[in-house]
């Protein structure tokens, strides 16, 4: 059994990353959390600004080198919990497609997703009955943004059917049989007439368990690739990422507790609202996400809710954390508590499409140190 | 009952939806987000009728636990269920099932011919439990311990370990004796902590059963270090909700028996089981409402320290039992389906351990697999042990 224990609050993918680097790194680790992370809201591909451009300023520069081995270690750890991320071949930036039709940076992406270096004529397809499956802007846009052909066809809706039918509900349905021959006759039927080889894109909720294996059967099948394009939320990419990293993690040993923290000591130690307590030798904070109110350590060590741009606490000691909103728990660093992910100040990926390279940068950062403070 | 807070506060994010387990295997279902804040915001505004479909909610309240923004999904679709219409029939046998502190009285009548429950709308496929009640002479033994000068522990004694399964309440107490403690059972009477009526939408009656249950328990917490409980969903609903939706609360820390366990024992306990050679695999199981009110991962770890062969986790999300859901017609392919999961997740027989009675008889009918609370395999390899030494 190891000796060095960590706490990880937060189970949004920079929480899940420092988890399961943390075990490769002999920690036995515990991580808290008051609710589901954004992993469901997120389609699990990990972005790296909008070119790889050498000046492009990251708040923490790695080498190409360090960079290279980053996302190796990481494509390593996705195919763990059975998942292959396609890392691009040549330097440029290759792009996906979104349902409005944009072209969106992304870097390493999972199989089932489309993701090309060169824009391409593609078929869009629609499903009658999904909301976001809107296939005829989406391909206008396309259009126009990418100078190729858009093709659209449109899926009827399937047996059953009816105004209750989400995402999940579709992916559910896809994953059975009799939903798996659903597809592949009505996608066979529509695709008739449409030029072959032409790539195809289908809204993303092609099963959550069998989704390789599905859009392997209709590439096959049909003789050119098939592939999905993301959703809003809930992302059915991001939950297939979440439920078998998650499987994977429970294996491990890893102890998911539900709760709120209220308090964070340097010790370090997180106290929980409910009167729990939980020390371990580092402690992680990756709370500060898409659903944490991205508060930032800025610094001098303070740290500040961007949103109304407010002080709420210095990194030596953090507490009433719980009095600040549960939207807004944040984030000290420095010595054995330290900021990962969205936490970690300077980075705005919503606006440089870099969310990926801030999570693998704040991370391996992150691990360096609490490595570092043992030694 | 209390107010509500952040009732209103859903910013759609739909992560209730995806955690929902019953949305995944119901094709009707119309999920947590539709019948919890979207249905209530209607409500308020004095314009919604009930959804079909909202009593197939489990009340697992895994939904709530998703939601980054505290809405209490669940329990705004427990006020949903209460005005959902349903037929006189059906309201008659709900109110049977949600008093299971009466059948913990008679725990015989199940005993019944199946049958019999078939016009009540009481599904015929789903196993019952075997009546093993409390005997008077087992609880009067277990009070005469309590003048020792030892530390007191008290176990909330449940309908369904009252009725069903006493020997996992004997085998709770004699583990806690192991460690040092004795063990108070109560409360002395039977009460249930509501959860059933709340699960099906009687809210009224649900804070009533509570009310006269936290009186009983109340009465007896003078001189205990603390409260263990031995089903997850009771656990929740006296450390959680009661002071949540009640304004009750219990002076003294309430904890479930595995984290008790793994909390107080010393290393010498784990090694004792430990060390016993030809123990069967074990599989961990975390109900619903463990993993919502403290977590995954305790039952694992405690038994990763005292099962020889690597424990394996039962990789199901709902078992579908649900209390007294899986015993209702209307829902028994809905368990059903959550339930086979188990089946087909399990690489090679072995023991289940849940902290759930209703979750245990499910899953054993199932799997096919014996299903038990962790309590009774602790206790049945520390008796094993005295056989060995
Ligand atoms: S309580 Fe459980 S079954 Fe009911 S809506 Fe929430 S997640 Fe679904
Ligand atoms: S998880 Fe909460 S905020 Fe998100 S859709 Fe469900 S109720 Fe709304």
């Amino acid at each position: 059994m190891s000796s060095k224990t960590a706490i990880v609050v937060g189970r949004g993918p920079a929480g899940m990353l420092s988890t399961s680097y943390l075990l490769q790194r002999g920690y036995q680790v515990t991580v808290l959390a008051e609710s589901d992370g954004s992993l469901g809201m997120w389609p699990g591909d990990f972005s790296f600004g909008r070119t790889t451009d050498a000046f492009q300023a990251f708040p923490i520069e790695l080498s190409s080198a360090e960079w290279s081995q980053a996302f190796g270690e990481l494509v390593a750890l996705y195919r763990s919990f059975g998942v292959t991320l396609v890392l691009p071949q040549a330097q440029d930036i290759p792009h996906t497609v979104t349902a409005i039709g944009n072209m969106r940076p992304t870097f390493a992406t999972p199989n089932w997703q489309y993701a090309s270096s060169e824009p391409e004529s593609l078929v869009f397809v629609g499903i009658d009955g999904l909301a976001d499956s809107i296939v005829g802007a989406q391909a206008a846009t396309y259009r126009r943004r990418s100078g190729c052909e858009a093709y659209e066809v449109s899926l009827s809706r399937p047996p059953g059917w009816d105004s209750s039918w989400g995402t999940i509900r579709f992916a559910a349905y896809l994953d059975g049989d009799a939903g798996a021959s659903w597809l592949a006759a009505t996608l066979r039927e529509a695709l008739r007439g449409v030029p072959s080889g032409i790539p195809v894109v289908l809204p993303q909720v092609i099963g959550l368990e069998h989704t390789e294996k599905l859009l392997t059967q209709l590439s096959e099948v049909g003789k050119r690739s098939v592939s999905e394009f993301p959703l809003l939320s809930p992302s059915i990419g991001g939950v297939r990422v979440r439920d078998r990293w998650e499987r994977l993690l429970r294996q491990q040993g890893v102890r998911f507790v539900s709760g709120r923290v209220r308090e964070v000591q340097p010790v370090p130690r997180a106290l929980l609202t409910d009167g729990r307590s939980f020390e371990a030798d580092c402690l992680l904070l990756a709370s500060g996400g898409v659903l944490g109110g991205g508060m930032q350590v800025t610094v001098d060590g303070a740290i500040v809710d961007e949103l109304v741009n407010r002080e709420v606490g210095r990194m030596d000691h953090l507490d009433a954390l719980d009095a600040h909103g549960h939207r807004e728990i944040d984030c000290l660093g420095g010595g054995r508590v330290l900021a990962v992910g969205r936490a970690m100040g300077g980075w705005n990926p919503n606006r440089d499409h870099n969310g990926g390279a801030m999570l693998l940068a704040t991370v391996r950062t992150a691990l360096g140190m609490c490595e570092e403070v043992d030694r | 009952m209390k107010r509500f807070e952040y009732e209103d506060a859903c910013i759609k994010c739909s992560l209730c939806v995806t955690a929902c387990p019953v949305y995944r295997v119901d094709q009707q279902f119309p999920g947590p987000k539709a019948l919890g804040p979207d249905w209530y915001r209607h409500y308020q505004a004095g314009e919604a009728k009930p959804m079909e479909h909202v009593s197939d909610c489990t009340f697992c309240q895994l939904c709530e636990s998703a939601c980054p923004v505290d809405v209490p999904i669940a329990h705004l679709i427990a006020v949903h269920k209460e005005l959902a219409s349903q037929s006189p029939r059906l309201a008659v046998r709900d109110y049977l099932l949600t008093h299971p502190q009466w059948l913990a009285m008679v725990p015989s009548l199940v005993k019944l011919p199946k049958q019999l429950g078939v016009p009540l709308g009481i599904s015929s496929s789903t196993q019952w439990p075997a009546p093993s009640p409390l005997q008077r002479s087992r609880r009067h033994r277990t009070h005469q311990r309590q003048g020792s000068a030892t530390r007191r522990i008290g176990i909330f004694v449940d309908c369904f370990t009252r009725g069903f399964d006493s020997e996992t309440l004997l085998a709770a107490s004699a583990v806690l004796e192991e460690l040092g403690y004795t063990a108070v059972p109560l409360p002395s009477a039977s009460h249930c902590c509501g959860a059933a009526a709340y699960a099906s939408g009687l809210l009224g009656e649900a804070e009533r059963t509570a009310r006269s249950t936290h009186r009983a328990v109340r009465r007896m917490t003078s001189g205990l270090e603390a409260v263990v409980t031995l089903n997850a969903t009771c656990d929740d609903t006296l450390r959680v909700e009661w002071p949540r939706y009640f304004g009750l609360t219990i002076p003294v820390p309430i904890l479930p028996f595995v984290d008790f366990v793994l909390d107080r024992a010393n290393p010498g306990f784990f090694e004792r089981i430990h060390g016993l050679p030809g123990q069967e695999l074990i599989y961990t199981h975390a109900t619903c409402r463990s993993k919502v009110a403290r977590g995954e991962g305790s039952l694992f770890a405690l038994m990763e320290r005292v099962s020889e062969r690597p424990p394996q986790i039962l990789e199901i999300s709902c078992c579908g039992a649900a209390g007294s859901y899986a015993f209702k017609t209307e829902h028994t392919k809905v368990a059903r389906a959550l339930g086979h999961r188990a089946k087909e997740v399990m690489g090679e027989p072995g023991i289940i351990l849940t902290d759930s009675g209703t979750c245990a008889i499910h899953l054993q009918e199932l799997t096919g697999c014996q299903t038990i609370h962790p309590a009774r395999w602790l206790h049945g390899q520390l008796k094993r042990q005295e056989v060995l030494r």
